[in-house]
Protein backbone atom coordinates (compact mmCIF):
# COMPACT_ATOMS: atom_id res chain seq x y z
CA UNK A 1 0.00 0.00 0.00
CA UNK A 2 1.40 3.37 -0.99
CA UNK A 3 1.59 6.18 1.55
CA UNK A 4 -1.14 8.79 1.41
CA UNK A 5 -1.43 12.20 2.93
CA UNK A 6 -3.97 11.13 5.51
CA UNK A 7 -1.34 10.67 8.22
CA UNK A 8 -0.49 13.93 9.86
CA UNK A 9 3.11 14.61 10.57
CA UNK A 10 4.18 17.18 13.09
CA UNK A 11 6.81 19.06 11.26
CA UNK A 12 8.63 21.83 13.02
CA UNK A 13 8.43 20.36 16.49
CA UNK A 14 12.07 19.44 16.95
CA UNK A 15 15.13 21.65 17.19
CA UNK A 16 17.59 22.04 14.36
CA UNK A 17 20.70 19.99 13.86
CA UNK A 18 23.66 21.00 16.03
CA UNK A 19 26.42 22.13 13.74
CA UNK A 20 29.43 21.65 16.02
CA UNK A 21 31.12 18.42 17.01
CA UNK A 22 29.86 16.70 20.14
CA UNK A 23 32.06 16.80 23.23
CA UNK A 24 34.10 13.69 23.85
CA UNK A 25 31.66 12.49 26.53
CA UNK A 26 28.62 12.82 24.27
CA UNK A 27 27.58 10.10 21.83
CA UNK A 28 25.86 10.81 18.54
CA UNK A 29 23.75 8.86 16.10
CA UNK A 30 23.09 10.79 12.90
CA UNK A 31 20.79 9.17 10.37
CA UNK A 32 20.79 10.45 6.78
CA UNK A 33 18.37 9.56 3.99
CA UNK A 34 17.71 11.29 0.65
CA UNK A 35 14.63 9.19 -0.27
CA UNK A 36 16.53 6.18 -1.54
CA UNK A 37 19.71 5.72 0.46
CA UNK A 38 20.85 5.44 4.05
CA UNK A 39 23.90 6.39 6.09
CA UNK A 40 24.44 6.38 9.85
CA UNK A 41 27.26 8.34 11.46
CA UNK A 42 28.07 7.40 15.06
CA UNK A 43 30.19 9.21 17.61
CA UNK A 44 31.33 6.48 19.99
CA UNK A 45 32.75 8.99 22.45
CA UNK A 46 36.34 10.14 22.92
CA UNK A 47 36.46 11.59 19.41
CA UNK A 48 36.06 8.21 17.70
CA UNK A 49 33.60 7.86 14.84
CA UNK A 50 32.04 4.90 13.08
CA UNK A 51 30.03 4.96 9.85
CA UNK A 52 27.37 2.47 8.78
CA UNK A 53 26.48 2.46 5.06
CA UNK A 54 26.81 5.31 2.63
CA UNK A 55 24.71 7.47 0.36
CA UNK A 56 25.53 10.58 -1.64
CA UNK A 57 24.83 14.18 -0.78
CA UNK A 58 22.49 15.34 -3.58
CA UNK A 59 24.15 18.76 -3.71
CA UNK A 60 27.84 17.80 -3.83
CA UNK A 61 27.55 14.16 -4.94
CA UNK A 62 30.08 13.20 -2.30
CA UNK A 63 29.37 10.69 0.49
CA UNK A 64 27.11 12.45 2.99
CA UNK A 65 29.21 11.18 5.91
CA UNK A 66 32.23 13.12 4.61
CA UNK A 67 30.22 16.31 4.01
CA UNK A 68 28.69 16.11 7.46
CA UNK A 69 31.86 15.31 9.41
CA UNK A 70 33.70 18.09 7.58
CA UNK A 71 30.87 20.52 8.34
CA UNK A 72 31.16 19.91 12.08
CA UNK A 73 34.95 20.01 12.00
CA UNK A 74 35.83 16.33 12.45
CA UNK A 75 39.20 15.18 11.12
CA UNK A 76 37.70 12.13 9.44
CA UNK A 77 40.99 10.88 8.05
CA UNK A 78 42.15 10.11 11.58
CA UNK A 79 38.99 9.94 13.64
CA UNK A 80 36.80 7.49 11.72
CA UNK A 81 37.83 4.06 12.97
CA UNK A 82 35.43 1.90 11.02
CA UNK A 83 33.08 1.80 8.05
CA UNK A 84 30.47 -0.93 7.93
CA UNK A 85 28.76 -1.88 4.68
CA UNK A 86 25.68 -3.50 6.13
CA UNK A 87 24.76 -5.22 2.85
CA UNK A 88 25.26 -4.96 -0.89
CA UNK A 89 22.37 -2.80 -2.04
CA UNK A 90 22.90 0.43 -3.88
CA UNK A 91 20.83 2.40 -1.35
CA UNK A 92 23.43 1.47 1.29
CA UNK A 93 26.77 1.55 -0.53
CA UNK A 94 26.86 4.61 -2.80
CA UNK A 95 30.11 6.46 -2.17
CA UNK A 96 31.51 3.83 0.23
CA UNK A 97 34.73 3.49 -1.80
CA UNK A 98 35.35 7.23 -1.48
CA UNK A 99 34.65 7.08 2.24
CA UNK A 100 37.21 4.35 2.59
CA UNK A 101 39.81 6.31 0.62
CA UNK A 102 39.36 9.44 2.74
CA UNK A 103 39.05 7.79 6.13
CA UNK A 104 42.58 6.47 6.05
CA UNK A 105 42.47 5.01 9.56
CA UNK A 106 39.17 3.20 9.11
CA UNK A 107 38.74 -0.52 8.74
CA UNK A 108 36.07 -1.80 6.41
CA UNK A 109 33.58 -4.20 8.01
CA UNK A 110 31.17 -6.35 6.01
CA UNK A 111 29.79 -9.85 5.70
CA UNK A 112 32.25 -12.38 4.30
CA UNK A 113 29.69 -13.14 1.56
CA UNK A 114 30.65 -9.83 -0.06
CA UNK A 115 34.23 -11.01 -0.44
CA UNK A 116 33.39 -14.58 -1.45
CA UNK A 117 34.78 -15.81 -4.73
CA UNK A 118 31.27 -15.49 -6.20
CA UNK A 119 31.03 -11.80 -5.30
CA UNK A 120 34.58 -11.13 -6.43
CA UNK A 121 33.86 -12.78 -9.79
CA UNK A 122 30.99 -10.35 -10.28
CA UNK A 123 33.19 -7.37 -9.50
CA UNK A 124 35.91 -8.70 -11.80
CA UNK A 125 33.39 -9.12 -14.59
CA UNK A 126 32.34 -5.52 -14.12
CA UNK A 127 35.57 -4.39 -15.81
CA UNK A 128 34.56 -6.31 -18.90
CA UNK A 129 30.98 -5.10 -18.75
CA UNK A 130 31.37 -1.55 -20.01
CA UNK A 131 28.18 -1.79 -21.96
CA UNK A 132 26.00 -1.60 -18.91
CA UNK A 133 27.41 1.82 -18.20
CA UNK A 134 25.61 2.62 -14.99
CA UNK A 135 25.75 -0.52 -12.94
CA UNK A 136 26.11 1.38 -9.67
CA UNK A 137 25.93 -1.61 -7.35
CA UNK A 138 28.81 -3.43 -8.96
CA UNK A 139 30.76 -0.31 -9.88
CA UNK A 140 30.88 0.85 -6.27
CA UNK A 141 31.76 -2.55 -4.94
CA UNK A 142 34.39 -3.04 -7.62
CA UNK A 143 35.99 0.29 -6.57
CA UNK A 144 36.08 -0.87 -2.94
CA UNK A 145 37.71 -4.18 -3.83
CA UNK A 146 40.26 -2.55 -6.12
CA UNK A 147 41.11 0.13 -3.57
CA UNK A 148 41.63 -2.36 -0.76
CA UNK A 149 43.68 -4.59 -3.03
CA UNK A 150 45.77 -1.55 -4.01
CA UNK A 151 46.54 -0.73 -0.37
CA UNK A 152 48.32 -4.10 -0.12
CA UNK A 153 46.97 -4.25 3.43
CA UNK A 154 44.35 -6.99 3.83
CA UNK A 155 44.02 -6.04 7.53
CA UNK A 156 41.95 -3.03 6.52
CA UNK A 157 39.13 -5.49 5.89
CA UNK A 158 37.36 -7.34 8.69
CA UNK A 159 34.49 -9.76 8.21
CA UNK A 160 31.56 -9.36 10.50
CA UNK A 161 28.75 -11.71 11.51
CA UNK A 162 26.42 -12.31 14.44
CA UNK A 163 28.13 -11.87 17.84
CA UNK A 164 31.13 -10.10 16.28
CA UNK A 165 32.41 -7.41 18.64
CA UNK A 166 33.71 -4.31 16.90
CA UNK A 167 34.28 -2.45 20.13
CA UNK A 168 33.91 -3.39 23.79
CA UNK A 169 35.19 -1.05 26.47
CA UNK A 170 34.01 -1.97 29.94
CA UNK A 171 36.56 -0.80 32.47
CA UNK A 172 36.60 1.41 35.51
CA UNK A 173 36.68 5.18 34.99
CA UNK A 174 35.56 4.77 31.43
CA UNK A 175 32.16 5.18 29.83
CA UNK A 176 31.13 1.68 28.68
CA UNK A 177 31.10 1.54 24.87
CA UNK A 178 30.10 -1.55 22.91
CA UNK A 179 29.35 -2.13 19.27
CA UNK A 180 28.23 -5.67 18.51
CA UNK A 181 26.78 -7.30 15.39
CA UNK A 182 23.45 -9.12 15.80
CA UNK A 183 23.57 -10.57 12.28
CA UNK A 184 24.14 -12.13 9.75
CA UNK A 185 23.93 -15.72 10.90
CA UNK A 186 26.15 -18.38 9.36
CA UNK A 187 23.23 -19.72 7.37
CA UNK A 188 22.37 -16.25 6.06
CA UNK A 189 25.93 -15.83 4.79
CA UNK A 190 25.79 -19.20 3.04
CA UNK A 191 22.40 -18.47 1.48
CA UNK A 192 23.60 -15.09 0.36
CA UNK A 193 26.52 -16.70 -1.46
CA UNK A 194 24.10 -19.15 -3.11
CA UNK A 195 22.10 -16.16 -4.34
CA UNK A 196 25.24 -14.55 -5.73
CA UNK A 197 25.92 -17.73 -7.71
CA UNK A 198 22.58 -17.19 -9.43
CA UNK A 199 23.79 -13.77 -10.61
CA UNK A 200 26.88 -15.22 -12.32
CA UNK A 201 26.54 -14.97 -16.08
CA UNK A 202 26.90 -18.09 -18.17
CA UNK A 203 28.89 -18.41 -21.36
CA UNK A 204 26.99 -16.93 -24.30
CA UNK A 205 24.42 -15.33 -22.02
CA UNK A 206 23.69 -11.75 -22.90
CA UNK A 207 25.25 -9.01 -20.81
CA UNK A 208 22.81 -7.41 -18.44
CA UNK A 209 23.27 -5.04 -15.59
CA UNK A 210 23.65 -6.95 -12.33
CA UNK A 211 20.52 -6.41 -10.27
CA UNK A 212 21.38 -7.46 -6.75
CA UNK A 213 18.28 -9.30 -5.52
CA UNK A 214 16.13 -8.29 -2.58
CA UNK A 215 17.32 -11.48 -0.86
CA UNK A 216 20.66 -9.75 -0.27
CA UNK A 217 18.92 -8.36 2.84
CA UNK A 218 19.62 -11.81 4.28
CA UNK A 219 23.14 -10.64 4.75
CA UNK A 220 22.25 -7.38 6.48
CA UNK A 221 24.32 -6.51 9.57
CA UNK A 222 22.14 -5.26 12.44
CA UNK A 223 24.05 -3.59 15.27
CA UNK A 224 23.65 -3.18 19.02
CA UNK A 225 25.45 -0.02 20.18
CA UNK A 226 25.91 0.98 23.81
CA UNK A 227 27.30 4.21 25.23
CA UNK A 228 26.98 4.49 28.98
CA UNK A 229 23.32 3.95 29.80
CA UNK A 230 22.20 4.51 26.23
CA UNK A 231 21.65 1.52 23.95
CA UNK A 232 20.62 1.70 20.32
CA UNK A 233 19.55 -0.97 17.83
CA UNK A 234 20.49 -0.19 14.24
CA UNK A 235 18.42 -2.65 12.24
CA UNK A 236 19.90 -2.17 8.74
CA UNK A 237 17.55 -3.94 6.26
CA UNK A 238 17.39 -7.16 8.26
CA UNK A 239 14.13 -8.96 7.54
CA UNK A 240 11.96 -11.59 9.18
CA UNK A 241 11.87 -14.82 7.14
CA UNK A 242 10.23 -18.19 7.56
CA UNK A 243 13.67 -19.69 8.09
CA UNK A 244 14.46 -19.98 11.80
CA UNK A 245 18.17 -19.59 11.11
CA UNK A 246 18.26 -16.37 9.12
CA UNK A 247 17.06 -12.79 9.60
CA UNK A 248 15.56 -11.63 12.90
CA UNK A 249 14.52 -15.17 13.90
CA UNK A 250 18.17 -16.20 13.94
CA UNK A 251 18.97 -13.29 16.28
CA UNK A 252 16.41 -14.53 18.82
CA UNK A 253 17.11 -18.25 18.40
CA UNK A 254 20.83 -17.75 18.84
CA UNK A 255 20.63 -16.76 22.48
CA UNK A 256 23.16 -13.96 22.01
CA UNK A 257 21.04 -11.38 23.87
CA UNK A 258 21.50 -13.27 27.15
CA UNK A 259 24.96 -14.63 26.38
CA UNK A 260 26.38 -11.20 25.62
CA UNK A 261 24.25 -9.36 28.24
CA UNK A 262 22.87 -7.01 25.61
CA UNK A 263 20.87 -4.30 27.32
CA UNK A 264 17.50 -3.14 26.06
CA UNK A 265 17.70 -0.15 23.76
CA UNK A 266 16.04 3.27 23.93
CA UNK A 267 16.49 4.09 20.26
CA UNK A 268 15.68 1.89 17.26
CA UNK A 269 16.73 2.55 13.68
CA UNK A 270 13.84 0.54 12.33
CA UNK A 271 14.93 -2.16 9.92
CA UNK A 272 14.15 -2.23 6.23
CA UNK A 273 12.85 1.33 6.01
CA UNK A 274 9.97 0.63 8.38
CA UNK A 275 8.49 -2.08 6.14
CA UNK A 276 6.52 -4.97 7.64
CA UNK A 277 9.06 -7.46 6.27
CA UNK A 278 11.66 -6.00 8.64
CA UNK A 279 9.42 -6.41 11.69
CA UNK A 280 9.53 -9.13 14.35
CA UNK A 281 7.47 -8.78 17.54
CA UNK A 282 10.37 -9.91 19.71
CA UNK A 283 12.44 -6.90 18.61
CA UNK A 284 10.03 -4.79 20.67
CA UNK A 285 10.02 -7.08 23.72
CA UNK A 286 13.51 -8.56 23.87
CA UNK A 287 15.70 -5.85 22.40
CA UNK A 288 13.91 -2.57 23.12
CA UNK A 289 12.57 -0.72 26.14
CA UNK A 290 8.86 0.03 26.09
CA UNK A 291 8.08 2.87 23.67
CA UNK A 292 11.54 3.62 22.32
CA UNK A 293 12.36 6.45 19.95
CA UNK A 294 12.01 5.01 16.43
CA UNK A 295 13.90 6.49 13.49
CA UNK A 296 14.06 5.32 9.91
CA UNK A 297 14.79 6.24 6.32
CA UNK A 298 12.41 5.88 3.40
CA UNK A 299 12.80 3.69 0.36
CA UNK A 300 10.64 5.60 -2.06
CA UNK A 301 11.20 3.00 -4.80
CA UNK A 302 8.99 0.60 -2.86
CA UNK A 303 6.74 3.10 -1.00
CA UNK A 304 8.41 2.31 2.32
CA UNK A 305 7.27 2.99 4.92
CA UNK A 306 3.59 2.81 3.90
CA UNK A 307 0.60 4.11 5.92
CA UNK A 308 0.17 0.82 7.78
CA UNK A 309 3.85 0.75 8.69
CA UNK A 310 3.67 4.30 10.01
CA UNK A 311 0.55 3.51 12.09
CA UNK A 312 2.19 0.39 13.53
CA UNK A 313 5.45 2.18 14.34
CA UNK A 314 3.64 5.13 15.90
CA UNK A 315 1.84 2.77 18.27
CA UNK A 316 5.02 0.95 19.21
CA UNK A 317 7.21 3.99 19.80
CA UNK A 318 7.10 7.21 21.76
CA UNK A 319 7.94 9.11 18.58
CA UNK A 320 8.63 8.12 15.01
CA UNK A 321 11.09 10.24 13.01
CA UNK A 322 11.62 9.65 9.30
CA UNK A 323 14.38 11.29 7.26
CA UNK A 324 11.96 12.21 4.44
CA UNK A 325 8.20 12.56 4.20
CA UNK A 326 7.13 9.22 2.69
CA UNK A 327 3.76 10.65 1.71
CA UNK A 328 5.38 13.12 -0.64
CA UNK A 329 5.96 11.65 -4.05
CA UNK A 330 6.83 14.71 -6.04
CA UNK A 331 5.79 14.23 -9.62
CA UNK A 332 8.10 15.24 -12.43
CA UNK A 333 6.67 17.82 -14.78
CA UNK A 334 6.59 16.15 -18.18
CA UNK A 335 5.42 17.54 -21.46
CA UNK A 336 1.59 17.26 -21.59
CA UNK A 337 1.58 14.63 -24.31
CA UNK A 338 4.23 12.57 -22.52
CA UNK A 339 2.11 12.72 -19.39
CA UNK A 340 -0.96 11.54 -21.34
CA UNK A 341 0.99 8.70 -22.89
CA UNK A 342 2.45 7.63 -19.55
CA UNK A 343 -0.95 7.73 -17.90
CA UNK A 344 -2.39 5.51 -20.59
CA UNK A 345 0.22 2.76 -20.39
CA UNK A 346 1.99 2.87 -17.01
CA UNK A 347 0.39 0.55 -14.46
CA UNK A 348 2.30 2.18 -11.62
CA UNK A 349 4.65 5.14 -11.39
CA UNK A 350 7.04 6.24 -8.67
CA UNK A 351 9.41 9.17 -8.68
CA UNK A 352 12.68 8.35 -6.99
CA UNK A 353 13.03 11.56 -5.02
CA UNK A 354 16.63 11.90 -3.95
CA UNK A 355 17.16 15.62 -4.28
CA UNK A 356 17.02 16.53 -0.59
CA UNK A 357 18.92 14.91 2.24
CA UNK A 358 16.95 14.30 5.42
CA UNK A 359 18.94 14.26 8.64
CA UNK A 360 17.99 13.13 12.16
CA UNK A 361 20.60 13.83 14.84
CA UNK A 362 20.50 12.21 18.28
CA UNK A 363 23.04 13.17 20.91
CA UNK A 364 23.25 11.44 24.28
CA UNK A 365 25.03 11.83 27.56
CA UNK A 366 26.44 8.75 29.27
CA UNK A 367 23.38 8.84 31.55
CA UNK A 368 21.26 8.35 28.44
CA UNK A 369 19.77 11.85 28.25
CA UNK A 370 18.85 12.49 24.62
CA UNK A 371 18.87 15.66 22.54
CA UNK A 372 17.15 15.10 19.23
CA UNK A 373 17.25 17.39 16.22
CA UNK A 374 16.25 17.11 12.59
CA UNK A 375 16.51 19.19 9.46
CA UNK A 376 13.66 20.57 7.37
CA UNK A 377 13.38 17.46 5.17
CA UNK A 378 12.82 15.04 8.05
CA UNK A 379 9.37 14.48 9.56
CA UNK A 380 8.00 13.47 12.92
CA UNK A 381 4.90 11.36 13.51
CA UNK B 1 14.57 -8.67 -35.27
CA UNK B 2 17.18 -11.33 -35.47
CA UNK B 3 18.37 -12.57 -32.13
CA UNK B 4 22.01 -12.14 -33.05
CA UNK B 5 21.62 -8.43 -33.55
CA UNK B 6 23.68 -6.51 -31.06
CA UNK B 7 23.31 -3.08 -29.56
CA UNK B 8 25.97 -1.10 -31.36
CA UNK B 9 25.13 2.30 -30.03
CA UNK B 10 28.44 2.58 -28.20
CA UNK B 11 30.47 2.22 -31.39
CA UNK B 12 29.41 5.19 -33.43
CA UNK B 13 26.34 7.14 -34.21
CA UNK B 14 26.89 6.53 -37.89
CA UNK B 15 26.21 2.87 -37.42
CA UNK B 16 22.68 3.61 -36.42
CA UNK B 17 19.96 2.78 -38.88
CA UNK B 18 19.49 5.28 -41.59
CA UNK B 19 15.87 6.09 -41.03
CA UNK B 20 15.29 9.72 -40.30
CA UNK B 21 13.55 8.52 -37.21
CA UNK B 22 16.55 7.31 -35.32
CA UNK B 23 19.04 9.84 -36.60
CA UNK B 24 16.86 12.52 -35.19
CA UNK B 25 15.85 10.65 -32.12
CA UNK B 26 19.13 9.60 -30.75
CA UNK B 27 20.84 12.20 -28.69
CA UNK B 28 24.41 11.33 -27.74
CA UNK B 29 24.34 7.83 -26.38
CA UNK B 30 26.87 6.61 -23.86
CA UNK B 31 30.00 6.39 -25.98
CA UNK B 32 32.78 4.07 -25.08
CA UNK B 33 36.06 5.71 -24.15
CA UNK B 34 39.01 4.88 -26.37
CA UNK B 35 40.47 2.28 -24.08
CA UNK B 36 37.10 0.68 -23.66
CA UNK B 37 36.64 0.67 -27.38
CA UNK B 38 39.98 -1.04 -27.86
CA UNK B 39 39.04 -3.65 -25.32
CA UNK B 40 35.81 -4.18 -27.14
CA UNK B 41 37.59 -4.52 -30.45
CA UNK B 42 39.80 -7.27 -29.14
CA UNK B 43 36.96 -9.16 -27.59
CA UNK B 44 34.73 -11.72 -29.12
CA UNK B 45 32.08 -9.06 -28.96
CA UNK B 46 33.53 -7.48 -32.07
CA UNK B 47 32.60 -10.44 -34.21
CA UNK B 48 29.06 -10.01 -33.10
CA UNK B 49 29.18 -6.30 -33.62
CA UNK B 50 30.34 -6.85 -37.17
CA UNK B 51 27.38 -9.08 -37.76
CA UNK B 52 25.05 -6.48 -36.40
CA UNK B 53 21.88 -6.08 -38.26
CA UNK B 54 20.23 -2.77 -38.13
CA UNK B 55 17.49 -2.85 -35.51
CA UNK B 56 14.04 -2.87 -36.94
CA UNK B 57 12.89 0.65 -37.45
CA UNK B 58 10.61 1.61 -40.19
CA UNK B 59 12.45 2.72 -43.24
CA UNK B 60 9.67 5.14 -44.09
CA UNK B 61 10.80 8.71 -43.95
CA UNK B 62 9.07 10.04 -40.89
CA UNK B 63 9.64 13.36 -39.33
CA UNK B 64 9.73 13.11 -35.59
CA UNK B 65 9.42 15.38 -32.64
CA UNK B 66 10.81 13.55 -29.65
CA UNK B 67 9.25 14.81 -26.44
CA UNK B 68 10.80 12.34 -24.04
CA UNK B 69 13.76 10.00 -24.06
CA UNK B 70 14.76 7.67 -21.23
CA UNK B 71 17.37 5.04 -20.75
CA UNK B 72 16.24 2.34 -18.40
CA UNK B 73 16.97 -0.92 -16.68
CA UNK B 74 14.52 -3.69 -15.88
CA UNK B 75 14.46 -4.12 -12.12
CA UNK B 76 11.70 -6.72 -11.79
CA UNK B 77 9.66 -9.05 -13.97
CA UNK B 78 6.35 -10.39 -12.74
CA UNK B 79 4.21 -12.56 -15.01
CA UNK B 80 2.89 -10.23 -17.67
CA UNK B 81 4.33 -7.09 -16.08
CA UNK B 82 7.79 -5.67 -15.77
CA UNK B 83 9.20 -2.74 -13.82
CA UNK B 84 11.86 -0.39 -15.15
CA UNK B 85 13.92 2.34 -13.55
CA UNK B 86 14.15 5.22 -16.03
CA UNK B 87 16.74 7.99 -16.28
CA UNK B 88 15.71 11.07 -18.18
CA UNK B 89 18.08 11.67 -21.11
CA UNK B 90 16.56 15.00 -22.09
CA UNK B 91 16.49 16.51 -18.60
CA UNK B 92 19.23 14.61 -16.75
CA UNK B 93 18.58 16.64 -13.59
CA UNK B 94 15.18 15.00 -13.21
CA UNK B 95 15.07 12.23 -10.63
CA UNK B 96 14.71 8.67 -11.87
CA UNK B 97 11.25 7.23 -12.27
CA UNK B 98 10.08 3.69 -11.71
CA UNK B 99 7.36 2.54 -14.03
CA UNK B 100 5.52 -0.76 -14.25
CA UNK B 101 4.37 -1.73 -17.73
CA UNK B 102 2.60 -4.57 -19.41
CA UNK B 103 4.87 -6.89 -21.40
CA UNK B 104 2.47 -6.26 -24.28
CA UNK B 105 3.87 -2.74 -24.62
CA UNK B 106 7.07 -4.25 -26.01
CA UNK B 107 7.51 -5.43 -29.58
CA UNK B 108 6.93 -9.25 -29.59
CA UNK B 109 10.38 -9.74 -31.13
CA UNK B 110 11.95 -8.09 -28.10
CA UNK B 111 9.81 -9.58 -25.34
CA UNK B 112 12.31 -12.39 -24.76
CA UNK B 113 14.84 -9.74 -23.72
CA UNK B 114 12.75 -8.62 -20.74
CA UNK B 115 14.67 -9.84 -17.73
CA UNK B 116 16.18 -8.21 -14.65
CA UNK B 117 19.16 -6.09 -15.65
CA UNK B 118 18.13 -5.72 -19.30
CA UNK B 119 18.76 -2.24 -20.67
CA UNK B 120 16.41 -0.27 -22.85
CA UNK B 121 15.64 3.05 -24.43
CA UNK B 122 12.17 4.55 -24.48
CA UNK B 123 11.12 7.37 -26.76
CA UNK B 124 7.82 9.20 -26.75
CA UNK B 125 6.93 11.80 -29.34
CA UNK B 126 5.04 12.71 -32.48
CA UNK B 127 5.80 11.55 -35.96
CA UNK B 128 4.39 12.34 -39.35
CA UNK B 129 5.21 12.07 -43.04
CA UNK B 130 3.93 13.49 -46.29
CA UNK B 131 1.68 10.42 -46.61
CA UNK B 132 0.58 10.01 -43.01
CA UNK B 133 -0.94 12.39 -40.52
CA UNK B 134 0.77 13.36 -37.32
CA UNK B 135 0.51 10.67 -34.66
CA UNK B 136 1.66 10.05 -31.13
CA UNK B 137 4.14 7.22 -30.69
CA UNK B 138 5.91 5.43 -27.90
CA UNK B 139 8.76 3.07 -28.71
CA UNK B 140 10.52 0.84 -26.21
CA UNK B 141 13.71 -0.56 -27.67
CA UNK B 142 15.74 -3.15 -25.77
CA UNK B 143 19.50 -3.01 -26.10
CA UNK B 144 21.06 -6.21 -27.38
CA UNK B 145 24.43 -6.39 -25.72
CA UNK B 146 27.20 -8.78 -26.68
CA UNK B 147 27.19 -12.16 -25.00
CA UNK B 148 29.77 -13.21 -22.44
CA UNK B 149 32.65 -15.19 -23.87
CA UNK B 150 34.31 -18.14 -22.19
CA UNK B 151 37.57 -16.16 -22.11
CA UNK B 152 36.00 -13.25 -20.24
CA UNK B 153 34.38 -15.56 -17.70
CA UNK B 154 37.61 -17.49 -17.15
CA UNK B 155 39.62 -14.30 -16.71
CA UNK B 156 37.15 -12.97 -14.16
CA UNK B 157 37.24 -16.22 -12.25
CA UNK B 158 41.04 -16.18 -12.15
CA UNK B 159 41.04 -12.58 -10.97
CA UNK B 160 38.47 -13.47 -8.30
CA UNK B 161 40.69 -16.32 -7.06
CA UNK B 162 43.63 -13.94 -6.82
CA UNK B 163 41.57 -11.42 -4.84
CA UNK B 164 40.07 -14.11 -2.63
CA UNK B 165 43.57 -15.28 -1.69
CA UNK B 166 44.59 -11.69 -0.91
CA UNK B 167 41.61 -11.01 1.35
CA UNK B 168 41.49 -14.45 3.01
ZN1 LIG C 1 17.72 -0.38 2.08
Amino acid sequence: MRPSNKLKNLKPSLPDIQDTQPASNIAEISLFGPGVGECIVIHMGAGQWFIIDSCLCPKTNEPIALSYLRSIGVDYANKVIGILISHWHSDHIRGASKLLKHCTHAKLYCSSALFSKEALTLTSLYKANRFTDCDKNTEEFSSIVNFLHGTNDPRRLEFIKARHTVKDIRQENHVPVRLIALSPSNMAVTQSIVNLVKLQPKEKSQRTRAVVPQSENLNAVAIHFTFGQLSVILGSDLENHDNENTGWKAVFNDGMIADLSLSKAHVFKVSHHGGQSGNHDRIWCDLLHDKPLAITTTFSRSHLPCDDDIERLKKQSKALLITRDPTKNKKIKHDKMVERELRSIAKERITVNTKNMGHIQIRATEQGKLTVGMNEHAVRY
Amino acid sequence: MDNTAVDNSFISKTSLPSSICLQRVVSPLPMAKNDELNAVKTSAALKLVQQTQAPVHRQNSFDEDIKQEWSGVVIAVNNQEFTVQLSDKINPDNPDEIVTLDVEEVDPAEQSLIKPGALLYWHIGYRWSSKRPKERFSKIHFRRLPVWSKKELNEAEQQAEKLEAFFA
